[in-house]
């Protein structure tokens, strides 16, 4: 007859504070949630590309002074973290997606994805105020441009009222004489 | 355990007996008791009395194989080797809080060694029929009070960080906030279990068979919805 003794129970216990049972039916339906909330913040993020990529055209980072080093500090953080942010989302929609309930492991899991989710936020910040950054980089090229369109326009004025003001000059002198 | 029955007291519970189990196990009660087994028995108890441990004696039955039932009301009772209890077989290891954990820790360490461990897992009526293999299924305590709370707290994380991670994204984090909600619906309305935790010993030099006469005591016992920290 095969038995037991205080060691081997004790070898193979766990503590009753950290051990789960399995979940009931509703698991499906957060595996199905989990899943597509993952899929879908992925999916997001690869969506979002083709913008940073635009937003990081060196066309649009020929500002000078101040404005250059914001817009390259931008691109630098897009590009250094961006796929952290990507794992981040990643691993945030895995929180979502208990595979077999919450045993032990799945809560060793959870433990170790949440810290990445607390690391990913802070990245997320960075990369939050990258994007403001680069935002604040395209007003300002628009504002540069539009001064520079209002002064092109401001001086085309000028110079038609100058060049109208000489022509009617011009015409009256004729007269006088 | 005169007219070979064990009466354990619960706290909440009716009695649970330790009847003589079959016929064969009534005619091995009618055999004398060995004095060197009750000797190893009282040297048992003072070791666990040396560490500041009472042991509670329930008196003498033959060793059993396998697990037997007894239908009770409100809860019937299955008494376990606890070497073929189905929840020794879990993935995550058997279930035990922590304070039944460090007694037994220090039992283990004053020298208090038993034979044979037995377990009586307490069960509603009809979850366990008589005749039929027993799964693990059939003994799986409901996820601890502490579990369902961390695994809360983690989903409160989760709902947060997909919202601040979709935030830049300008998309919905509902829908995935449902999801870590619904995920986290542990299985919290079990119902309870009351194990007690046996003990069994054999006279020295006898084999550790079925059949042979053992002196019983109670180790421990436990809640299962009730973690003890």
């Amino acid at each position: 007859m095969h038995t037991w003794t205080i060691k081997d129970l004790l070898r193979a216990a766990t503590p009753y504070e950290a051990w789960c049972a399995p979940v009931g039916p509703e698991l499906r339906l957060g595996i199905a949630l989990g899943t597509g909330g993952t899929l879908l913040g992925a999916g997001l993020l690869l969506a979002a590309e083709p913008a940073l990529a635009f937003l990081q055209h060196p066309f649009w980072l020929v500002l000078p002074g101040q404005a250059v080093a914001l817009a390259a500090r931008a691109a630098a953080v897009r590009n250094e973290l961006g796929m952290v942010y990507m794992l981040w989302l990643l691993a945030v929609g895995l929180l979502a997606w208990p595979t077999r309930g919450y045993t032990r492991a799945a809560l060793g899991w959870q433990r170790t994805l949440c810290a990445l989710a607390l690391l990913g936020t802070l990245n997320g910040a960075v990369l939050l105020a990258g994007l403001a950054l680069l935002a604040l980089n395209a007003a300002l090229w628009l504002l540069l441009l539009m001064l520079a369109v209002g002064c092109a326009v401001a001086c085309g004025r000028h110079l038609t009222r100058d060049s109208a003001r000489r022509a009617r000059r011009s015409r009256d002198g004729r007269a006088a004489h | 355990m005169a007219t070979h029955t064990a009466t354990v007291q619960t706290e909440r519970r009716p009695p649970l007996l330790i009847a003589p189990l079959s016929s064969a196990d009534a005619l091995s009660q009618l055999l004398a008791v060995p004095p060197e087994l009750l000797r190893r028995e009282q040297t048992l108890l003072a070791a666990g009395q040396r560490a500041g441990l009472a042991l509670e004696p329930l008196g003498t039955a033959p060793l059993f194989a396998g697990h037997r039932l007894y239908p009770a009301q409100p809860h019937s009772w299955l008494l376990a080797n606890l070497a073929d209890d189905p929840l020794c077989q879990h993935v995550d290891g058997y279930p035990v809080p922590r304070a039944v954990l460090r007694r037994l820790q220090r039992l283990h360490r004053a020298g208090v060694e038993v034979d044979a461990l037995y377990v009586a897992h307490e069960l509603e009526p009809g979850r366990v029929a008589p005749g039929e293999p027993l799964r693990l299924e059939q003994l799986e305590p409901p996820s601890s009070a502490a579990a369902i709370a961390q695994a809360r707290r983690l989903s409160s994380v989760v709902r947060w960080a997909w919202a601040t991670a979709l935030l830049p994204l300008a998309a919905s984090a509902i829908a995935l906030g449902t999801a870590t909600v619904a995920a986290v619906g542990l299985r919290a309305s079990a119902p309870a279990l009351d194990p007690i935790l046996f003990g069994a010993i054999v006279a020295a030099g006898r084999p550790v068979a079925p059949g042979e006469p053992a002196r019983w005591l109670i180790l421990d016992r436990w809640l299962y919805d009730a973690p003890t920290e």
